[in-house]
């Protein structure tokens, strides 16, 4: 066995884990005893491998930490968000005055037009959300800046008593992101603050709203691929 | 294996085995204990919710190690804090020190790992910890091992070097990246 070999088996030597064979330590151990040169290094190396190992592993644990982690954990399991709690009332009652309506309406037959109408509008492009978003009396036009094959739904929804459009982008677990737009005649936004993980706000001076954009992940994910040159 | 979707009893044995040793693993990793318990927190959240990806018992250990450490390196991306000695002044450091080292001190070593860029401290951590081979921590870092094994030579001679020092002049020299 070279010097240079050793240098490098002296590193998986003496781990908790195995990490060289029988052949390979007896080999190793054959050199140090013959090589003071590797024997030194290998006490050196020992050395403060013995030193900072055991101060590295030496951190005291908070006595509280682990009931705090399984209540987190059960909370999270068990949390229903007051939002879901309203989407569940608003969906039985629309069920409900749904069916009542239903009951006395005779049978619609399905359009094919309507079928492929309803089809290319789930295929969004900041074309069709623009255009849908007009289509519901909204102030403001989608932001530019996101790849809008990612884009996922768009609805109107009511937010602080006004009716704003939203935007919800996602790429797999990389990102989701849900855009909020807000007409400037309606909202003042001035008093909110960006939070790098959470929230960031874009104003368009042009169309004079401002995007709420509020996001898990990482936001760059959802923005558009440069094109290929 | 482990089953499938928020099995509470599955999630809750996984705490109980690993808590600690993760809350030592982000300590070392982020140098503060508020930071370590909410990084450990939020592991385990994340972990609840893939739990369907663990396939293996043997392999949670390792698994939950990586998701910390990715919790980890959002945090530290999304506050742009990292500010240690640049890499190339842990690549110029000798790999032989001052003999004997002086007693190591918790605190002293810390404020050595806090120097060292993410990249270099990971892998000096998780080979202290001991119970991760070189094959773990090539995974756990998706990086070829000879990379390990560089980064783990040049950390160690660093801290070699920053442990010879008393500790009230450490951060005082070779600062560099921030």
């Amino acid at each position: 066995m070279e010097c240079q070999d050793v240098k490098q088996l002296l590193a998986f030597a003496d781990r908790k884990c195995a990490e060289l064979d029988a052949p390979e330590l007896d080999s190793l151990k054959q050199h140090l005893e013959t090589c003071p040169t590797c024997a030194e290094a290998a006490q050196a190396e020992r050395a403060l491998d013995d030193a900072v190992g055991p101060v590295l592993r030496d951190v005291a644990v908070p006595a509280d930490l682990k009931a705090k982690v399984l209540k987190r954990l059960a909370a999270e399991r068990g949390a229903v968000p007051w939002k879901r709690v309203l989407a569940a009332a608003a969906a039985i009652l629309i069920a409900v005055t749904g069916g009542v309506v239903w009951l006395n309406s005779p049978a619609t037959a399905v359009s094919e037009d309507e079928l492929r109408q309803f089809v290319s509008m789930n295929q969004w492009t900041q074309e069709t959300a623009k255009q849908f978003l007009k289509d519901q009396g909204l102030v403001g036009l989608p932001p530019d800046n996101f790849e809008y094959g990612l884009l996922q739904h768009v609805d109107v929804i009511r937010f602080q008593g006004r009716l704003v459009g939203k935007l919800t982008f996602s790429r797999g677990d990389e990102c989701t992101a849900s855009v909020l737009i807000l007409p400037w005649k309606q909202f003042s936004t001035k008093h909110l603050t960006e939070n790098p993980t959470s929230l960031s706000i874009r104003h368009d001076d042009v169309n004079e709203v401002t995007y709420l954009i509020l996001f898990r992940g990482n936001l760059d994910a959802l923005r558009p691929k440069p094109p290929i040159t | 294996m482990l089953g499938f979707g928020r099995s509470k009893p599955a999630i809750d044995s996984l705490v109980e085995a690993h808590y600690a040793a993760l809350y030592r693993y982000a300590y070392r990793l982020c140098g503060s204990s508020q930071d370590a318990e909410d990084l450990t927190q939020e592991t385990f959240c994340l972990a609840q919710k893939k739990l369907f990806q663990l396939r293996e018992d043997a392999r949670a250990k390792s698994w939950l190690f990586t998701i910390l450490r990715n919790a980890y390196l959002h945090r530290l991306r999304a506050s742009k804090q990292e500010k240690q000695v640049s890499l190339e002044a842990v690549g110029e450091l000798s790999e032989r020190g001052p003999e004997p080292l002086p007693a190591v001190d918790s605190a002293h070593l810390q404020k050595a790992l806090n120097e060292l860029p993410e990249a270099f401290r990971t892998p000096i951590v998780l080979f202290y910890f001991e119970d991760f081979s070189y094959k773990d921590i090539v995974e756990q870092m998706n990086v070829p091992l000879g990379t390990v094994m560089s980064r783990l030579a040049r950390a160690k001679a660093f801290l070699r070097q920053r442990l010879a020092e008393p500790a009230e002049l450490m951060g005082k020299t070779n600062q560099g990246e921030g």
